[in-house]
């Protein structure tokens, strides 16, 4: 059976980085820098 | 004056009509042929299928808006095309089969000067006996299916509230599928949503694929730029999974499925069986199965549309091997190149290839994604071919045509992984461009400067904010057409 449970290779994250993930001041930051890069992405489309 | 037809009002053709009515002024017209007045915001069915958003909310009706735009709309089928015209008539026109309330089923005729195919796919659930909502998968193509997914899903949890175990499987239902991203937001989705009701540990949450690896999502996975080293998508993805505890499956190709049961092949030929409460499967898709008719009524479908029902456009279509595909096989203006009047928008164009390299299993059978057009180029390549008509009836024939190839295009894919504003999360992927291109970009494909990926409620933000501007777009108000697609 191939379903894979667990691939112990794959990278977890630490319980930090998830704080972070949810973390309002800090995702606020990462959404001004995600919409920037994704305006530049959309430029070099457009 | 000249007559623009659109067939489809999805992504691709309402962007189309739009802009094609804003560039071209009365007298010239702009139709549209669609089998229902209503456009879906189709990106967000997932969360509809999940019981976090109503029908309501993905929906448009598109009379009001096409009155307001000066749009002239005829609900209706389009079943054939006669680009040379019909017997005495020499004009070109298309055969709409009406759909509406009023003189259902009824033929009518429509002449065009320019014709746009936007017609996007026909979900081919017939492809593997048992899947879709009229067998026992379920599916979120439509908002249609995804409210009923919906209804599946939430008896499903009731169930695990009761302290029953559920097996949910999510995926694609045969080998050949598309639109991976989709069933990899929904898997998220619904496992967010499990530990929301508080019934994960009741859960096996199990995610099946025709991807080779996790991460691939039809266009030969990508790469970006992490804490300081240059990671996969596979890694990424095997990480949100193996975080949230959901089990996978890849290069499967599901044969059949029975009520409670799919059984697939994967690429070492072996053949499998699993036992589900739930199922979500996305189809394979084709194209609609329009007819091309001469003037004499001679069958010339072959001339416009490739055996998979997609429309041929300015691609290379020769056959060659993986190693040999380059980044100008892809069509840059999406015209037919037998009638220059002719061209095909969103997923109605046929690619002239895959990106993911095809894989057959040990048994010979296909299993391997096909070429994803989402939901970002569709909607560009609707602009960028509205504009270009807009150019040739206005007599702007000195202007080169704007060219729109996906191996020039980035796109960004937020895949949500829960909806809501605190703790839900999604994974924010750009990349450029889609289509690898390994001589401009000989290590990777792509440009590492436009291609990344991020997980946290940031994606969250971006894709519910992504939400209300699409809506608001489709809807044409006030200064929709500065919102890019
Ligand atoms: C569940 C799901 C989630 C997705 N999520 C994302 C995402 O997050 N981001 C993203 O970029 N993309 C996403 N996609 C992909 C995106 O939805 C498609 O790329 C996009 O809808 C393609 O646009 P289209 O106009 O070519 O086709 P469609 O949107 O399917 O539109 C086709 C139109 O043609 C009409 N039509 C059909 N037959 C006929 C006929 N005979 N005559 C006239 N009209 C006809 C249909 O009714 C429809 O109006 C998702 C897809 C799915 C299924």
């Amino acid at each position: 059976m191939s379903v894979n449970k667990t691939d112990q290779q794959a990278p977890l994250p630490t319980p930090s980085t998830r704080f972070f993930r949810t973390f309002v001041p800090w995702q606020l930051l990462k959404f001004i820098l995600i919409n920037l890069k994704m305006i530049r992405m959309i430029r070099r489309s457009h | 004056m000249a007559r623009v037809v659109i067939l489809g009002a999805g992504i691709a053709g309402h962007t189309a009509a739009l802009f094609a009515r804003r560039r071209l002024p009365q007298p010239h017209q702009v139709i549209v042929v669609s089998p229902k007045d209503i456009y879906n915001w189709i990106p967000s069915n997932i969360w509809v299928g999940v019981g976090a958003m109503s029908c309501n909310e993905v929906v448009v009706p598109l009379r009001p808006v096409y009155a307001k735009m000066d749009i002239d709309f005829v609900q209706g089928r389009a079943v054939e095309i006669h680009p040379e015209g019909t017997g005495a008539v020499g004009t070109p026109r298309v055969i709409v089969e009406n759909t509406g309330e009023e003189a259902t089923g009824q033929r009518r005729e429509i002449g065009y000067d320019y014709l746009i195919n936007a017609t996007g796919p026909k979900l081919n659930f017939a492809a593997t006996p048992g899947l879709g909502p009229d067998g026992f998968t379920q599916s979120v193509c439509t908002y249609e299916h995804a409210d009923k997914a919906a209804g599946a899903f939430l008896a499903a949890v009731e169930e695990m509230k009761k302290g029953r175990t559920q097996t949910l499987l999510i995926g694609t239902g045969h080998g050949m599928c598309t639109c991976e991203g989709a069933a990899f937001e929904f898997v998220l989705n619904v496992e967010f949503e499990l530990r929301r009701h508080q019934v994960r540990d009741k859960a096996r949450v199990v995610f099946i694929s025709n991807e080779p690896e996790l991460g691939d999502f039809g266009v030969g996975g990508m790469h970006f730029k992490r804490g300081g080293y240059v990671v996969s998508s596979k890694l990424f993805a095997e990480s949100l999974f193996v975080e949230r505890g959901v089990e996978w499956i890849t290069g499967a190709h599901v044969q059949k499925v029975e009520a409670g049961k799919a059984f697939y092949e994967t690429l070492d030929g072996e053949s499998h069986e699993l036992a589900f409460d739930f199922a979500m499967l996305l189809p394979p898709f084709t194209g609609i199965g329009m007819k091309a008719l001469d003037r004499a009524g001679q069958d010339i479908t072959a001339d416009l549309f490739m055996p998979n029902g997609f429309m041929k456009v300015d691609a290379d279509y020769a056959k060659k091997d993986y190693a040999q595909w380059k980044a100008a096989d892809w069509p840059k203006t999406y015209r037919n190149p037998k009638y220059a009047n002719i061209f095909a928008v969103g997923i109605a164009f046929a690619p002239p290839h895959a990106i993911t390299r095809p894989r057959v299993s040990a048994k010979g059978t296909p299993i391997s994604p096909a070429p994803p057009r989402t939901g970002m180029p569709s909607a560009i390549i609707g602009r960028v071919v509205a504009n270009n008509i807009a150019d040739l009836v206005l007599g702007r024939t000195q202007r080169q045509p704007k060219t729109a190839s996906m191996a020039a295009l980035g796109a960004a894919c937020v895949a949500s992984a829960g909806a809501n504003w605190w703790s839900g999360t999604a994974a924010s992927m750009t990349m450029y461009p889609i289509v690898p291109d390994f001589e401009r970009f000989p290590e990777y494909g792509r440009d590492l400067k436009f291609t990344f990926g991020d997980i946290g409620s940031a994606g969250h933000w971006i894709k519910k904010i992504l939400h209300y501007m699409f809506i608001y777009k489709a809807k044409a108000l006030p200064m929709w057409w500065m919102i890019p697609e």
